[in-house]
């Protein structure tokens, strides 16, 4: 089924949410149309596991429509949704002893500079390296580094999903990119030799 | 600002969401800043990395919609329909009890006795399936194969008729509904096996936009 129109803005969000809280089923199925891809791609990045994805997802989405009535509007509607998912993806790793996925200082596979293998790597090759360095992150760093690049989430939103202070954000993300720093400084390089 | 604070913005100015002052701080800064211009060509090819590897996020199954469907009417049957039918059914008992020994004339006491007879007797001949013949098995009489199922809302404003004709299109029966939520759940003929079959009377369940707003298979 197609959603009715394509309504999307904070505004219509919020006024699903009103009516999903009123136990309007049309409006839920709008919103789950608007959301599952980003919600699944946010909790794939989490969880890294293709078959808890969709089970995982469902149950954001069933959250919203149990919680609805709770949703004040002092936060954008994507904010108090990825709230949810954050938690459920927290918590799903937790069950699974998998929290903190890989601290910062232990994340011995991701390069940690000087003249490593990766200055003898193509650009192809940094690009895959930057990946899997990007997988190997801990859950806050990987969420931070996908809420702000993917979801386009400003660093206040991202603090009100993770229930921490905005310096908290800036810090994750000055340390998860600090990790990366070797492969992006070399695809710099890459860049401007190729 | 100073550099420091600028430098702990610029992965917000890639992502385009500072505010506007901000935005303007960080403009004003970086053509005097080759560090921070270094910095954001970095963060844009963090971004790309995070947008392509997101992007492998795997197709979610088909179903899931219906399935959230499914739990949600689950909870509210848990949450309130339950109640509400088991204290409704329990008050129009109570009425016709309370009326059989209130001083009424004699005759009225026997009707409401026997309209409660005809209450259970209906009852147990439903339950019994003696009655199943009118609504049709999809398996024959006594057949115990079950067809497929889909969970269909009608539009509001489809009248009776056209629901029924687009039904016996598909040769479905409603075996369920409507729920809290308004969902039916239609059954197809056992006969339909083939999972391409279903699929295609799911779609053109779907394409009668103006009888029907959602049709899924129940998984």
């Amino acid at each position: 089924m197609q959603p009715d129109e394509a309504v999307t803005g904070a505004e219509s969000e919020a006024l699903w949410l009103r009516r999903i809280a009123g136990g309007d089923r049309r409006a839920f199925e709008q919103l789950y149309h608007a959301y599952q891809r980003r919600v699944a791609a946010y909790l794939f990045r989490l969880l890294s596991d293709a078959d808890a994805v969709g089970e995982v997802t469902n149950d954001v989405m069933v959250t919203v429509w149990k919680e609805a009535k709770r949703f004040e509007g002092r936060s954008k509607p994507s904010t108090w949704i990825f709230g949810i998912a954050h938690h459920k993806a927290l918590s799903e790793l937790r069950r699974r002893g998998r929290y903190p996925v890989v601290d910062l200082d232990e994340a011995r596979e991701a390069p940690d500079g000087g003249e490593s293998p990766e200055a003898r790597m193509t650009r192809a090759e940094l690009r895959t390296t930057l990946k899997r360095a990007l997988q190997q992150l801990s859950a806050e760093h990987r969420a931070v580094i996908q809420l702000t690049f993917f979801q386009n989430l400003s660093y206040k939103e991202i603090a009100a999903i993770q229930g921490c202070p905005v310096n908290t954000v800036k810090t994750r993300m000055f340390h998860a990119k600090k990790k990366l720093q070797p492969i992006l400084e070399r695809m710099a390089i890459g860049s401007d030799s190729v | 600002m100073k550099h420091e604070q600028i430098s702990e913005l610029l992965p917000w100015y890639v992502s385009g969401t500072l505010s506007k002052a901000e935005l303007y701080d960080v403009k004003t800064h970086l053509p005097d800043c080759g560090e921070c211009r270094q910095e954001v060509e970095q963060l844009r090819s963090l971004q790309k990395a995070e947008i392509d590897l997101s992007a492998e996020t795997p197709e979610l199954p088909p179903n899931l919609l219906a399935q959230a469907l499914d739990q949600i009417e689950e909870y509210e049957r848990e949450r309130t329909g339950a109640r509400e039918q088991r204290a409704g059914a329990w008050d129009r008992l109570a009425t016709a009890w309370a009326s059989l020994w209130t001083p009424t004339p004699v005759l009225v006491r026997a009707m409401v006795a026997v309209q409660l007879l005809l209450l259970v007797g209906v009852t147990a001949f439903y339950l019994a399936g003696i009655g199943g013949d009118e609504m049709g098995t999809a398996g024959g009489p006594g057949g115990a194969t079950v067809g497929a199922r889909i969970t269909v809302r009608f539009d509001a404003s489809a009248s009776e008729e056209t629901i029924r004709g687009t039904l016996r299109q598909v040769e479905a029966r409603i075996v369920d509904g409507p729920s809290a939520l308004g969902l039916y759940v239609v059954e197809l003929p056992a006969t339909l096996t083939e999972d391409a079959e279903i699929t295609r009377v799911v779609e053109a369940l779907r394409a009668r936009t103006g009888i029907i707003t959602f049709a899924e298979r129940k998984p």
